[in-house]
């Protein structure tokens, strides 16, 4: 009977959880059958609602908590206009059904004008609300913060949490996508139960979620309970899973006027949370964005080092310790850039590994290094560092390798590759595999231990330590990196010549 | 009360599972015995009467250091009863031992079978058993371990609440 009525009916309970709507109303809401089980708060279903903004959602909230609180002393005939975009307008009512109930009546012009036709409705709930989730969907999210920046009053305030769940891909990977999409529902589930009516809860997409809160000053326990309930385990399709949260923080005006500013500070913080290890939460200061910024820079400069000739490599020779002869040599990159000066190989080369630069570079150290060792009487040998995410990706390591070797006639068994410690304990076989056909190349496979920091794996990259790279004054060929015009007169006090064409 | 429901041994949403978990108890600390008891009676009847609607059945143990518990049901119900309790404030490092299908249930008779610790002359028979489940004790903890001791301490929470 209700169903038919063609009036979207929702029926409230004091703590404005829906506890029942009619079919009209899911049309509205475009809310999935998934949540038909569940006593979701009415903000996270009027999410749901196309073009409806994040004032005009606080308005109705405000609206249903008044009658709500007011119990039978409201006028029963007070209605709410709202419009949606520019040609269409819900108008909604609040009536009460005992003392313990309450029902939401919204009259959507489209539907009294053409009762049963409710496309229109669904294609716009579907466009507003994560699918899977039943949340709001990053283009919810977005229009939010452009409804924010547009309308933004000298003492509006709002807080951004970012979130992105630890170790998901993992047990997405061992328990397959069904597992993983089920455990995103229940991630989705908890968060709801931790947030308020008024906050606006979301799914960017991926393992990635975000709340935007009105109220700034319980984003910190918010984010603390956050991290711990997250980080319990789940039960999840017959699986028991176990991941973790780690959540970035941004206040708004404090962190930046713009809605824009919000998002890239919350990242920033959330960025900071990941590299510290995960299962934490950061808020975002100055800093962060200053060393975002010359990291950025750093790389934009990098990107151009390689074809404008501004990269060299020097070389940090190695002595026998018995007779003190040389037997061989270490590349070391350098970059010489014409407004920097030399930057120091440490302040580079993680740049380099985290923005993918290193392959190329990778690539041009292993060609380079293996012509210049061609010139040195064996069999002294080359020694080239090599990253852990040139390990991930052994096919192209190999193919850099053999085409070096090619290139240049070095001998495979004068070739050196140091490979971080670390790196090799990244789980899965494949790297395993890759150094076992390096090895049958006859390269030979030298694993450097390093002392570093917990959450520094992207950053190691292992110089000499003696001289903590180059790009100094070279006067002391004995300790420090030498560039390969140096190389000969080093030879030639130790007895051996050069190999000249 | 025996069910004589048959289940398929899958690991369908319908199939009867088995959960054993522990946690710390977090509750503890700053309240008198009184207000303890209280909130034990509270919880107690709160899952008796949701667990007996979700034909859940097992048993818990809670003693100053923590809790034990033994879930059974339907899988699905089994995990949104988890999803419940899991989330509660009272408890922390829940550490799951073991989720998995089971042919019949250990704990038939009780909606929560129930083993308080009030008398503080006995050893706590969790301390060692959480230390162990958290990594911070000698061996590590299995679910086995909790369901034994869990079938040897229980009593009737009927009795207990009726005493």
């Amino acid at each position: 009977m209700l169903a038919h009525l063609p009036l979207a009916l929702a029926v409230l309970d004091a703590e404005s959880r829906l506890v029942f709507w009619n079919e009209q109303a899911a049309g509205l809401f475009g809310v999935p059958p998934l949540m038909a089980a569940d006593t979701p708060p009415l903000t996270a279903i009027l999410a749901g609602i196309a073009n409806l903004t994040f004032q005009q959602r606080d308005r109705i909230i405000a609206f249903t908590a008044t009658h709500i609180a007011a119990g039978d002393r409201v006028e029963p005939e007070s209605w709410l206009r709202i419009a949606l975009g520019r040609d269409r307008r819900i108008t909604i009512q609040v009536r009460g059904i005992g003392s313990h109930y309450w029902m939401l009546v919204i009259d959507d012009g489209t539907m009294a004008l053409a009762a049963g036709r409710r496309e229109p409705a669904q294609t716009g709930g579907d466009a507003w609300l994560d699918p899977l989730t039943g949340l709001g969907n990053r283009r919810h999210f977005n229009q939010t913060l452009r409804t924010l920046a547009d309308n933004a009053e000298p003492d509006s305030r709002h807080t951004l949490l970012m979130i992105d769940l630890d170790r998901f891909k993992p047990v997405n990977d061992t328990f397959g996508p069904a597992v993983g999409d089920a455990l995103l529902c229940l991630v989705a589930q908890r968060l709801r139960r931790e947030t308020r009516e008024e906050d606006l809860l979301i799914r960017l997409g991926g393992d990635e979620f975000a709340i935007l809160l009105t109220n700034g000053e319980r984003a910190e326990a918010l984010a603390t309970r956050i991290v711990d309930i997250l980080s319990r385990p789940f039960l999840v399709e017959g699986q028991i899973a176990q991941i973790g949260a780690s959540i970035g923080i941004a206040h708004s005006p404090e962190h930046g006027p713009s809605a824009d500013h919000l998002t890239r500070h919350a990242e920033l913080a959330l960025y900071d949370a990941k590299s510290a290890g995960g299962d934490v939460w950061r808020i975002f200061e100055p800093t962060l964005a200053t060393a975002a910024r010359t990291r950025r820079d750093l790389e934009t400069d990098l990107r151009k080092a390689l074809s404008l000739g501004e990269l060299s490599l020097a070389y940090q020779a190695r002595f026998d310790t018995g007779n003190q002869a040389p037997t061989g040599f270490e590349a070391v990159p350098c970059w010489n850039h014409p407004t920097r000066g030399a930057v120091p190989t440490q302040q580079f080369m993680p740049v380099a590994e985290d923005t993918g630069c290193i392959v190329a570079l990778a690539g041009w150290m292993l060609t380079t290094a293996c012509a210049e060792a061609a010139h040195w009487p064996a069999p002294m040998t080359v020694a080239v560092h090599v990253s852990p995410r040139q390990l991930a990706d052994g096919e192209t390591l190999f193919d850099a390798v053999q085409a070096a070797l090619h290139a240049s006639g070095l001998a495979a068994e004068r070739l050196e590759l140091e490979i971080v410690e670390s790196a090799l304990l990244s789980p899965g076989a494949p790297v395993q595999a890759e150094l076992h056909r390096l090895r049958a190349l006859g390269v030979r496979i030298v694993t450097l231990w390093t002392t570093s920091a917990p959450g520094m794996a992207t950053t190691e990259y292992a110089v000499p330590v003696e001289t903590g790279g180059c790009g100094g004054i070279q006067d002391d060929p004995a300790g420090r990196p030498i560039q390969a015009a140096e190389i000969d007169a080093l030879l030639h006090r130790h007895g051996s010549n050069r190999i000249t064409d | 009360m025996r069910t004589g429901r048959r289940m398929k041994k899958t690991n369908m949403a319908g199939a009867l599972y088995r959960l054993i978990y522990c946690s710390r108890n977090v509750i503890l600390q700053a309240m008198p015995d009184a207000v303890l008891e209280d909130e034990i009676r509270a919880i107690l009847a709160n899952a008796r009467q949701r667990n007996k609607a979700d034909n859940i059945t097992g048993a818990l143990l809670f003693t100053a250091s923590g809790f034990a518990q033994v879930l059974e049901g339907l899988r699905d119900v089994v995990e949104r009863t988890f999803e419940r309790i899991n989330a509660d404030p009272r408890h922390a490092d829940v550490t799951v031992l073991s989720f998995t299908p089971t042919e019949h249930r250990s704990f038939p008779d009780w909606p929560v079978g129930f083993s308080g610790q009030t008398s503080p002359d006995m050893p706590d028979p969790l301390a060692h058993l959480l230390a162990d489940a958290t990594g911070a004790g000698p061996r590590a903890t299995t679910g086995s371990d909790v369901l034994r001791l869990l079938e040897r301490v229980v009593q009737r929470e009927d009795e207990w609440v009726a005493a």
